[in-house]
């Protein structure tokens, strides 16, 4: 936990401390944007207004941070659910158009020597719901029991939507020919 | 939440890290939580002093503007309706109920209303980015950043509006969807030169 962070978030709830909140803002804003893109799919319009929304709502309940998890991890939440809520709020599908996928084996993750731009792209072109899943458990390293908590869906909800992205993004990278 | 290390073999964590955001976003987020008294403005000196010199020149130029040089005419020989500003201010008193992109779609929604109407003339969110206050003291023109202090708050919206009459133009403002988060619309008259 961070001595920083916590004498900082102290500053802007005792003192409404504007110096102290733009220090917060300075150490997390970088990796709060990183994830808002990526689940946005890369759409930087979107990912400001989730950014700029995640951290209204964070200094909003901020007293209410019980310093049980790292500060960056409660902020990252924020970005999560906004970036649900977007989607949601867009009407966009949260999945439906890879359902008939098959289902690959959920331990199966992407190999290879991929482009970044290529799989970037590709994660873009996802569904929503897929894409937050792959982003969260793919790239951002959390569990299913996490994913599942923030996104309202159970973990065999968060496994299955995994495995077909997973199988989407494969069949999109395949070589042509393949 | 911890996050598993990293697999090199990986590509997908290949996509993780952070990116910096534009520098606007920082100042319009702070923009915000000070609107909603989350967080206080450091105090600078001599502010006082340059607010006082700020309220004189927009008022000079305002003046210039539309009683020396002549402004636009509102009406045209098409439309002789006049043309009014809807000017939108944000203050502490400001608080969204909805994220700032529903926010958008409702304002965008009303401005449609209005096109509808051939009310609308133009409707612009004004941005914080590089805004900036203008002026000019003996030979030297002097640049605050940021917006002019107003008792109203922030200057962060304008639309322009046809209205047939003053009581027209004030039944707009009326329905305004600033006016439900607590946002303050001063209308004004475009000066008929």
């Amino acid at each position: 936990m961070s001595e920083e962070d916590r004498s900082l978030v102290e500053a802007v709830l005792a003192r409404t401390d504007e110096r102290a909140f733009a220090a917060l803002y300075d150490r997390h804003a970088g990796v709060m944007y990183g994830l808002a893109l990526r689940l946005t799919g890369g759409d930087a319009p979107e990912a400001q207004m989730v950014l700029h929304d995640a951290w209204v709502a964070a200094v909003e309940r901020l007293a209410t941070f019980e310093w049980r998890a790292e500060l960056r991890t409660w902020l990252c939440a924020f970005v999560v659910n906004g970036a649900r809520a977007l989607a949601r709020e867009a009407g966009r599908n949260q999945g439906p158009d890879i359902e008939d996928l098959p289902l690959g084996r959920e331990d199966e993750r992407l190999s290879g020597a991929i482009a970044r731009v290529d799989l970037e792209r590709a994660v873009a072109g996802l569904p929503p719901g897929y894409r937050h899943v792959f982003v969260l458990h793919d790239v951002e390293g959390y569990t299913h029991d996490e994913i599942a908590a923030h996104l309202g869906i159970t973990p065999g909800t968060s496994k299955s939507q995994l495995s077909r992205a997973r199988g989407a993004l494969r069949r999109v990278l395949a070589p042509e020919g393949e | 939440m911890q996050p598993e290390p990293p697999d090199p073999q990986d590509p997908a964590r290949g996509l993780a890290g952070g990116v910096e955001p534009p520098p606007a976003l920082k100042r319009r987020v702070l923009h915000t939580l000070r609107a909603r008294g989350l967080v206080t403005a450091p105090v600078r000196p001599g502010r006082a002093v340059t607010r006082i010199l700020v309220y004189a020149a927009a008022a000079l130029v305002l003046f210039a503007g539309g009683a020396l040089v002549g402004g636009r005419r509102s009406g045209s020989p098409a439309d002789p309706r006049s043309r009014f500003a809807l000017l939108l201010y944000e203050d502490a008193a400001f608080r969204p109920t909805v994220s700032h992109r529903a926010l958008v779609a409702e304002y965008s929604a009303w401005a449609d209303s209005l096109r509808r109407l051939n009310a609308l003339v133009m409707g612009e969110e004004l941005d914080l980015e590089d805004a900036a206050v203008f002026v000019r003291s003996g030979s030297a023109v002097t640049v605050s950043p940021g917006d002019v202090e107003s008792v109203a708050g922030s200057l962060t919206g304008l639309f322009i509006v046809r209205a047939a009459s003053g009581e027209e133009a004030f039944a707009l403002a009326r329905q305004c969807p600033h006016l439900k988060y607590g946002g303050r619309v001063a209308l004004r008259r475009l000066t008929d030169g």
